[in-house]
């Protein structure tokens, strides 16, 4: 038997050292779960032969993604056994055999395979970045995605100005979380303008004069040659105080283990929306992944959806991952982006909005009736809306400028219709009234008494007292409002 | 099947001879004067509005708002002011009927149907086991009736096979209160108190449209609501946030998300009331809200003002209803808003609070005194072997008689008829054939038993498939205890006799008890005597009555559990204990005092739209109608207001399917289909329907939901299906 630390957990263990070191819960709240039918499969141990059923699930991987997937197949009820294996331990897949061979000479037969092995961040090539003795230099950091006011004061506790590298969705965020803290922070990118892989020019400039209004300095077009200790030093020369360098410049998926199998490896591995690698008993998730079907690049993994429709499948239902959309979180900046920037340019439906001077701009490419790619700046609500659309791959409503700008409140203004309804508690209609009071009721207190119009949840009253003004000369104004439904007319048996 | 109720013209049950039933033991009271008003309650929803009953001569009831009644304030809705129709509804069951050799209800006289039943129940028991007879009761049902179902199916049945539509409807709620409170009681405030708030957040919760007397506390507060649909509260709402079906949960835990981002966190109290809040958090700290926008639809701007505005403002509620409760993930969505309420240092607050919006009548005390599968009178838990002990002392039996903890009502549902399951259901006060989820399913179960036994005071569609039906008492013909939404113990109270031929529900249940070989005194027909057991069975619980009486009640007070008969500080020469109107103001209910946050985290619902069945469905109440429809269906007023099932679907997504409005449609899901009429409404989602459950037959709302439960509270996943829509040829 082989030392390697397999986590071997079924359908019902939640307890096992390295899922509850990560918080796995399943079941999650407090209380008996009562009833809850027992699969107990048995466990598939390291080291042990033959040939395994798809149902056996084998995770490389022992970070969020993998976590997260154990977690949606226990919920499941997966009946087979899971296990994770932290990628350093692992040399090679063998994928004729179906295994995962470990250092310590130790096999892992797997049904499928379940790669879940994260990603590194990017370090440039800059010349002062590192120590001699590799590890990265005082000052310089690497970013993760921030969010909250709290956030830029995690980012860095170092006082001084901040340079962020790379205006990437990250970096642009970054920026923006510590402003929000207080800090003066500059930002270097090569490209034209902010986020420029994602965004069109309209909106890269928008976003870029967002930023600049924030008082967020960007130095688009640049890229940085040189970090000493306080300083960075750009390719046209400029040197930028730098108390703290802050890398935003992508991550590395961990591919090699992937690759060395023989499988298609782009920036990450290669998956379709159902994140199958080529090989039918192998798929992947989370930031390692690729999906082939955006064109584009890796997004902001959505690693919830991913985890989610992966044990879906794993567990018998045909589920496709939701595409990945990036959306800023910054509270106060509202940008979504969705769909590669080659489906924006080339979808046949294109509907664009721009309004400069409030920041907001939006373009939608559609392609039968469903968005192919879009961008939205400045304006929430449509930013929900459009990626709901957009996930989902949902018609777009016919009323396109109100997914843009929002319905108006449906408030009709009551028709002067006798049908309409005044009172919805008691369902009592205009013309109703209007016969109560010529009947002789005329103030709301008898027109409930005739009509039970007010007696419900009282929302009406105002109007009844309108109705009554309208119908009586200027002097007699609504009044006893609020005493209605008192004096309401009795409900009768028969 | 037309099921549509005639206009009631039939002829006045007041001309029913009044000395009839004089002299009848029991719950029923002999004749009462003509003309003395009678303070009582609607006999539908939680909020138990006050009314007040009048008898004239000719038997004929009228009803009017209680005055001073501080819950509806002289409101009432349609339903409430209709309700007396009901008393005389034409096809009222006057008898009890025994299935014929022939398959037909054929009346019979009560002793034979008594004999009848209890004979099969014998032979059935006999031969495989006590757990072949089941019970499953209704949160309508008054506090006497609830407790003594309890106690006969534990004693005179021997069964663990007992639970109620409760399940159905608050479990979720009641099962995340406990855990974070130590105590689930709907409100644990008075309604009253929402009137001083600025702020209260709904979360699926329409009570504009299922108990609109409710709104005039909502007056002053700005309100946010949550939910799928542009409801008539939601119109009312600062806010309304209106997420896709199903992902209820994700939104709460981003609201949480954006509270800890925004730093707007009430961290005394989360020190010296709370505990779990690291773990909680490590749980939440995921959902940021442009997450959870991408998931829910709900913008992240929005989730950011709904919790600015809630910690913004002195006082605030949050509230819940079944537009949260009623999914697989119900408990871990309520356990998440009210994480977000502890966060923000709202329970347990003079002014501010997390409740619960009960839904039927007696739902809250429904769930407290024993017709719940895991447990016994005073909210004891079954399994507890204390709590045991002290209701078998009570109950004058030994604690090893008392059966364990049953299946939950889904469960029990569909094990009926299995090898194993139950082969005798017999059914107070609830009509699963139309409210339980996947009702074809269930329709065919109950099929299949060797007896099915239906109490009920209407043909419910329920008692049509019944071997036997039992015609009970209705509201203003029984006294007894409803407990409200604020768990206020209230007095129903009787204005007329009875129909001849009728009885009531304490009345049958002794009659079963004693053909069973039981004591005829275990079983008191007084619903006084049984609320005085009820005191005692509840002592020492967690909804302790013992405090209250018949007396207290009459003379006025206002009485809200716990109300312990151990009188207060001073000595037994104290006052009596003045019960409990806010809970948690010292402290919760846990030992150590402090609330539990709950550890939970993102999950999905059960099912997921796809090619096959593109739209979500959402299922809900009417004003006009009220559950199943048993009984307002039968009620010309309402019917004319409601007449058919109409399915509401956004006129785009209509449009594309070839569907007018009010043109006849088919919804289907994996488990069947039904049949409405298309109501387009331009406020809707376009990736959603909305069903009412109220009606029968091929109407039903329930034939299309689903049977994936909550796998804490056993809450079937009422709110979202994944259907598709098709037009449907005229029939
Ligand atoms: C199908 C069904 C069956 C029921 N059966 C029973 C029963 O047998 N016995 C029983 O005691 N009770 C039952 N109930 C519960 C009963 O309706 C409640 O007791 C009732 O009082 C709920 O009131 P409500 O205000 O929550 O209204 P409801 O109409 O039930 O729902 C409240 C609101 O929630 C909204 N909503 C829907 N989905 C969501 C969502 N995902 N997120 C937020 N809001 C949402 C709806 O649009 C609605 O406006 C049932 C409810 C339903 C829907
Ligand atoms: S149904 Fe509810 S809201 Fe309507 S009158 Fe009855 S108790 Fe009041």
């Amino acid at each position: 038997m082989t030392t390697t630390t397999t986590t071997t957990t079924t359908t019902t263990a939640t307890s096992s050292a390295a899922t509850t070191a990560l918080n796995t819960t399943t079941g999650a709240t407090t209380g008996a779960t009562t009833g809850n039918a027992a699969h107990n499969a048995t466990a598939g141990t390291a080291g042990t032969t033959g040939a395994r059923g798809a149902g056996d699930v084998l995770i490389l991987g022992n970070g969020p993604d993998a976590v997260r997937l154990t977690r949606a197949l226990h919920r499941l009820g997966h009946p087979g056994p899971v296990r994770m294996l932290p990628e350093p331990v692992v040399t090679a897949i063998d994928r004729r055999r179906r295994r995962v061979r470990t250092a310590d000479g130790g096999e892992h037969p797997y049904g499928t395979l379940a790669l879940a092995l994260g990603a590194r961040p990017h370090i440039p090539d800059v010349p002062g970045l590192r120590c001699p003795e590799g590890q990265l230099r005082g000052g310089v950091r690497v970013g993760t995605p921030l969010a909250g006011p709290a956030a830029g004061r995690r980012a860095t506790t170092t006082p001084g100005p901040v340079v962020v590298l790379g205006a990437g969705p990250d970096g642009t965020d970054a920026a923006l979380a510590l402003r929000r803290a207080g800090r003066q922070v500059t930002v270097v990118h090569p490209g034209a303008h902010p986020m420029s892989r994602r965004l069109d020019r309209t909106a890269g400039e928008l976003l870029a004069g967002a930023l600049a209004e924030r008082g967020i300095r960007v130095h688009a077009g640049a890229t940085a040659v040189e970090f000493t200790p306080g300083k960075l030093t750009l390719d046209d020369g400029r040197i930028l105080e730098a108390a703290t360098l802050l890398l935003c410049t992508g991550t590395v998926p961990h591919t090699r283990l992937a690759a060395e199998a023989g499988l298609p490896v782009g920036h990450g591995v290669l998956v379709d929306s159902r994140l199958r690698t080529a090989d039918p008993h192998i798929s992947a998730l989370g930031s390692c992944a690729e999906l082939t079907t955006t064109a584009d690049g890796p997004a902001a993994p959505p690693a919830w959806d991913q985890a989610e429709a992966l044990a879906a499948r794993l567990t018998g239902a045909d589920r496709t991952a939701p595409p990945p959309v990036v959306r800023l979180r910054d509270p106060a900046l509202h940008l979504a982006v969705m769909g590669s920037r080659q489906a924006l340019e080339e979808a046949p439906d294109q509907i664009t909005l721009h309004d400069p001077a409030r920041g907001r701009y939006a373009r939608l490419a559609l392609r039968r009736d469903r968005v192919a790619a879009a961008v939205v700046l400045g304006l929430p609500r449509a930013a929900a809306a459009v990626t709901q659309l957009y996930r989902e791959a949902r018609p777009v409503p016919a009323a396109r400028l109100a997914l843009l700008l929002g319905t108006p409140p449906l408030r009709p203004g009551a028709p002067d219709s006798p049908a309409t309804v005044v009172c919805r508690c008691n369902h009592v209609t205009l013309g109703e009234l209007r016969e109560a009071w010529d009947r002789g009721a005329r103030d709301v207190a008898a027109l409930a008494e005739a009509t039970r119009a007010t007696t419900g949840c009282g929302s009406c009253t105002d109007e009844v007292a309108r109705l009554c003004s309208a119908r009586t000369a200027p002097s007699g104004g609504p009044g006893g409002a609020r005493s209605a439904g008192r004096g309401a007319r009795e409900g009768r048996a028969r | 099947m037309s099921d549509r109720a005639p206009a009631p013209a039939g002829p006045r049950a007041g001309a029913a001879p009044a000395a009839a039933r004089a002299g009848t033991p029991g719950d029923i009271p002999a004749g009462i004067p003509a003309d003395t008003p009678a303070d009582t309650h609607c006999p539908y929803c939680a909020l138990q509005c006050g009314t007040r009953l009048s008898r004239a001569a000719d038997g004929a009831v009228t009803v009017r708002p209680t005055p001073g009644f501080p819950v509806n304030q002289g409101g009432l809705c349609q339903k409430g002011w209709t309700a007396p129709a009901l008393l005389d509804t034409p096809d009222r069951l006057r008898t009890p009927l025994l299935r014929d050799a022939g398959g037909t209800l054929a009346p019979a006289g009560w002793d034979t149907a008594l004999d009848t039943i209890a004979g099969r129940l014998r032979e059935l028991r006999a031969r495989y086991g006590p757990d072949a007879v089941a019970v499953l009761g209704g949160g309508g049902l008054t506090n006497e009736k609830a407790y003594l179902l309890g106690k006969f199916a534990r004693l005179a049945l021997g069964t663990s096979q007992i639970d109620y539509n409760g399940r159905f409807c608050m479990s979720s709620a009641a099962a995340a209160g406990n855990a974070a409170f130590g105590i689930d009681r709907g409100l644990p405030f008075p309604v009253t108190d929402l009137a001083g708030a600025e702020v209260v957040l709904l979360a699926g919760a329409n009570p504009a449209e299922t108990m609109p007397p409710l709104m005039r506390h909502l007056d002053g507060p700005e309100l946010i609501v949550i939910d799928p649909r542009r409801t008539p509260t939601a119109e009312r709402a600062a806010l309304h946030l209106q997420p896709r079906p199903g992902t209820d949960l994700a939104l709460a835990l981003g609201l949480l998300h954006a509270a800890v981002a925004e730093e707007l966190l009430d961290h005394d109290y989360i020190e010296t009331r709370t505990t779990g809040f690291d773990a909680c958090w490590r749980q939440a700290r995921e959902a940021w809200p442009e997450r959870v926008e991408a998931i829910t639809g709900v913008p992240a701007a929005d989730q950011r003002a709904a919790v600015r505005m809630l910690a913004a403002a002195g006082r605030r509620y949050l509230l819940t209803g079944r537009g949260s409760e009623q999914h697989s993930t119900g408990v871990d969505t309520v356990a998440a808003y009210i994480n977000l309420a502890l966060a923000l240092g709202m329970p347990g607050r003079p002014g501010s609070g997390y409740g619960c919006l009960t839904g039927q009548g007696n739902g809250q005390g429904g769930r407290e005194h024993g017709q719940k599968a895991d447990q016994l009178p005073g909210y004891r838990m079954i399994t507890d072997p204390a709590a045991r002990g002290h209701v078998a002392r009570v109950w004058g039996v030994a604690p090893e008689d008392l059966p364990g903890a049953g299946r939950s009502a889904w469960e029990l549902l569909d094990s009926l008829a299995t090898p194993g399951g139950p082969r005798a259901l017999l059914v107070f006060g609830t009509n699963p054939v139309v409210s339980a989820p996947h009702a074809a399913r269930v329709a065919r179960k109950l099929a299949a038993l060797d007896l099915l036994v239906v109490a009920d005071f209407v043909p419910s569609e329920t008692a049509r498939l019944a071997h036997a039906v039992l015609p009970v008492t209705q509201w203003a013909e029984e006294d007894g205890t409803m407990t409200s939404l604020e768990g206020r113990v209230l007095r129903r109270r009787a204005v007329r006799t009875p129909p001849p031929g009728v009885r009531g529900d304490l009345d049958v249940l002794h009659g079963l008890a004693v053909r069973l070989g039981e004591p005829a005194a275990r079983y008191p027909t007084s619903p006084r005597a049984v609320f005085d057991e009820l005191r005692r069975a509840s002592a020492g619980g967690r909804a302790d009555y013992s405090g209250i009486s018949y007396e207290r009640l009459d003379s006025g007070e206002a009485l809200y559990w716990p109300c312990p008969a151990a009188p207060g500080p001073g000595g037994a020469r104290a006052a009596p204990h003045p019960g409990t109107p806010r809970l948690f103001l010292d402290g919760f209910a846990h030992p150590d005092g402090r609330a539990r946050f709950a550890p939970v985290g993102h999950r999905e619902a059960a099912e997921r739209t796809g090619p096959g069945f593109p739209l979500h469905a959402t299922t809900g109440r009417l004003l006009a109608h009220y559950q199943s429809g048993a009984q307002t269906r039968r009620i010309a007023e309402l019917t004319a207001a409601a007449p058919e099932p109409e399915v509401e679907i956004h006129p785009d997504t209509a449009a594309r399917l070839g569907v007018g409005d009010g043109q006849r449609v088919r919804v289907s899901s994996a488990r069947g289909s039904t049949v409405a009429r298309a109501r387009l409404v331009a406020t809707l989602r376009t990736d959603t329907v909305f069903l009412p459950f109220h009606f029968p037959g091929a109407g039903r709302a329930n034939l299309l939901t689903g049977t994936a439960l909550d796998p804490v509270s056993r809450m079937p996943e009422f709110k979202v299906s994944a259907v598709c829509v098709e037009p449907e040829p005229a029939p």
